[in-house]
């Protein structure tokens, strides 16, 4: 009998242990914004990058609303699209999301943002929100986000090194030659540099690299309604900036870093006074101001080859409204990002997303901020849907074609080429 | 990688068993009752799998017939994605590359284990930490020991580099993603690492059911030690070393987290094997449909490899 009894309690034991590691398994519902003694909170997610100004920013929103209040969650930058994909297409995302505006053309057709087109339309201040931002954020006439932060491009010189070479440290570099010289005269210094990229880093060289293409009036998409066509191949300006790179890595003024580096030390060797030149966008200034007061340097837009045009690669972020979100508490988070929201970030000498914000206190700052303003305004984002497999994926087309072309052994016009296919069978799915 | 040794068979009765022998159940009622309480106790395990195994299996067969994106509909195309796969440079290379890597890390390891378990198998004091030292690498996981290696192996901030430009083996911190071969000796170093000690156990196992008779025999025959080693005792370990063989073969094709946290594909995309491009078309380009159909074709391919191995092995062993 003792037998019988042993194996009844096994039996037992094994079938309640599996029911409950079954139900415990089970994955919690969708993430519904809570409600609870009239206090809505609303689930908020950003990227890792918005790191320096957004977790301020949310608690200056908690601390003056009573009804609604925020919980944010950084995503890491490089898992971002992946996260927020699986996140939508089994509706546990968040209430409130920010979305970098490259990215954004992704999730704006798939029903996952509300559309918000009247209540933006209505904004007072709606002729003064970067184009970009909105024209990212948007299908056809149809907006679905509102700009958030604005991050754009420009060429950073290190005025003590360029002293330091021989070169009038308060002249900005104009046009291609005269970058090259100034990389030719830094790189003769001892231990220096005189130009730095991050070459493994797909992203950042689209954020670096092509508003050397634009200010030359170049493109590398081409919209047409929903068809869009790479021009990676043949493109005459894209041709002359990756020559233009490429001689600066073969006659050594480049760092043998900038082959491998893949984003996670982009500003380490200007920081450190190693390199002369490289082109970023406001997260060092921030940085440059606050950490490295030593570091003495200067800010101007992207040149074009002769210096007559100039671009930048206009980023940031753009904030929406998930489907699902009660979208009068959703409007009011919005609104408050695009007001006391922006007000702040300006009076923190941060990048307003507003161009009549951006005058009086952030021009106050710093004359420096006069540079990201004039950028911001020559501002170009690549728009497609699938912009970020093509363009920011480490292992697709452009990071391959950066690859090849500035390090390979092959030519740059095989490397476009290959490079152009690849884009053309990414974007044809 | 998890070993399900083979569990002994029950008996089942319903007297005490004595030493009469095997005793049959008394009745049929009784053996249906015992071969229900059996399948109630497997039925966790048995739902388990369906749900863990055999359910994906099949969504993936339906997905890799559909093209599927990660947000939005999927619509069915039949075997379009199968048709793309034959044609698409990408998959060929990652197909290849993950061959040529485990061509190169399956005998490294299994040779490495081997020399490891020579060194532990006999009973000395203190072995039993060094065993234990040699095969705690294989309990973390395998991005966590990548990320370990990724940050011994900085350019600007590792202790490696440092270590060897203070030997005079390095001129400056070695840059392991300037070059193909380099890269891929970074993975080699840290996937040995990690899993030489599970070859090490696997072999050891082998080595020591080789009873001392035999080698007192072959001694007291003349024969030294390397002999006795390549002539007596691994034809004997045959089992273990087709164990140890397969299981690294197979962990060597699944290889993913080294490549993607190590290398990042780097230098220019020619470190990617196969289950990072299906990670990279499902996740980074979005294409779920396309990448189920790589995985599926993947899957019989491992499945061949592994096949044509256990029995060029076992035909050895005949011979």
């Amino acid at each position: 009998m003792r037998r019988t009894t042993q194996r009844r309690v096994v039996t037992t034991l094994a079938a309640g242990v599996t029911c409950a590691a079954l139900v415990a398994g089970c994955s919690s519902g969708p993430d519904d914004a809570a409600t609870s003694d009239g206090v809505q909170t609303l689930t908020m997610w950003a990227r890792s990058d918005d790191e320096g100004f957004l977790p301020d920013l949310v608690d200056e929103f908690n601390a003056s609303h009573e009804d609604i209040q925020l919980e944010l969650t950084l995503v890491p930058s490089a898992q971002v699209v992946q996260k927020y994909s699986t996140a939508a297409s089994t509706g546990s995302g968040p209430d409130v999301v920010a979305v970098e505006i490259g990215t954004i053309p992704q999730f704006t057709s798939t029903g996952w943002l509300q559309d918000i087109t009247d209540e933006v339309t209505a904004l007072p201040y709606r002729d003064a929100l970067s184009p970009a931002h909105l024209e990212q954020g948007a299908v056809g006439d149809r907006n679905f986000a509102v700009p958030l932060s604005a991050d754009v491009s420009v060429l950073y010189w290190n005025k003590d090194l360029f002293e330091q070479a021989g070169l009038d440290p308060e002249k900005a570099p104009a046009t291609w030659d005269e970058i090259r010289a100034a990389a030719e005269a830094v790189s003769s210094l001892d231990g220096k540099d005189g130009y730095f990229f991050s070459g493994a880093c797909a992203g950042c060289m689209a954020f670096t690299m092509l508003p050397y293409v634009w200010a030359g009036g170049g493109e590398v998409l081409e919209s047409d309604g929903d068809q869009v066509t790479p021009l990676l191949s043949p493109n005459p300006q894209l041709e002359a900036a990756l020559t233009f790179l490429r001689g600066m890595v073969d006659d050594g003024l480049v760092p043998q870093t900038a082959q491998t580096e893949n984003g996670s030390d982009q500003f380490g060797p200007f920081f450190s006074g190693q390199v002369g030149m490289f082109v970023q966008g406001t997260y060092p200034f921030a940085q440059l101001k606050e950490n490295y007061p030593d570091v003495d340097f200067g800010l101007t837009p992207v040149p074009s080859q002769d210096g007559s045009g100039t671009a930048s690669f206009a980023g940031g972020d753009d904030l929406a409204i998930t489907e699902g979100t009660d979208r009068e508490a959703g409007m009011t988070v919005l609104k408050w990002f695009l007001d006391e929201g922006q007000q702040s970030l300006a009076a923190k000498g941060i990048l307003p997303v507003r161009s009549d914000l951006a005058e009086g206190d952030y021009l106050q700052q710093d004359p420096r901020n006069a540079v990201f303003v004039d950028a911001l305004s020559v501002g170009h984002t690549p728009k497609a849907a699938k912009v970020a497999s093509v363009f920011f994926d480490n292992n697709g087309p452009f990071g391959g074609l950066v690859q090849s072309a500035l390090f390979g052994s092959g030519s740059i016009a095989d490397a476009m080429s290959q490079a152009q296919t690849a884009a053309e069978a990414a974007l044809a799915q | 990688m998890s070993v399900t040794p083979a569990l002994p068979v029950a008996r089942t009765t319903t007297r005490g068993a004595g030493d009469r022998g095997p005793v049959r159940p008394a009745s049929r009622k009784a053996l249906s009752r015992s071969r229900r309480r059996g399948l109630l106790l497997v039925a966790p395990a048995l739902l388990l799998l369906a749900v863990v195994f055999v359910a994906p299996l099949g969504v993936s067969v339906w997905m890799s017939l559909s093209s599927w994106p990660l947000l939005g509909e999927h619509t069915f195309i039949g075997l379009d994605n199968y048709t793309r796969l034959l044609h698409d440079p990408q998959v060929h290379r990652a197909l290849l590359f993950t061959l040529q890597f485990a061509l190169v890390i399956t005998p490294v390891t299994v040779l490495v284990g081997l020399g490891l378990a020579l060194l532990v198998e006999k009973r000395r004091r203190g072995v039993g930490l060094v065993r234990t030292a040699i095969f705690a690498p294989v309990a973390i996981g395998f991005a966590s020991a990548s990320y370990l290696f990724l940050a011994l192996t900085n350019t600007a901030t590792g202790v490696f580099g440092r270590a060897l430009v203070d030997l005079g083996i390095t001129e400056t911190a070695v840059n392991w993603l300037l070059d193909p071969g380099l890269a891929m000796l970074l993975v080699v170093i840290v996937t040995v690492w990690k899993t030489a000690g599970f070859a090490m156990v696997a072999l050891m196992n082998g080595l020591q059911s080789i009873g001392k008779d035999i080698e007192d025999a072959a001694r007291v025959d003349g024969a030294g030690r390397l002999r006795l080693l390549l002539q007596i005792k691994l034809p004997m370990m045959r089992d273990s070393i087709a164990f140890a063989l397969t299981f690294t073969a197979i962990g060597a094709f699944l290889t993913f987290d080294q490549f993607y946290i190590l290398t990042g594909g780097a230098p220019n995309n020619s470190t990617i094997t196969s289950v990072y491009r299906i990670y990279n078309t499902a996740f980074t380009q979005g294409q779920l449909g396309y990448a189920a159909a790589f995985s599926l074709v993947f899957l019989a391919f491992v499945l061949v490899v592994t096949a044509t191995q256990l029995v060029l092995l076992r035909r050895g062993a005949d011979s």
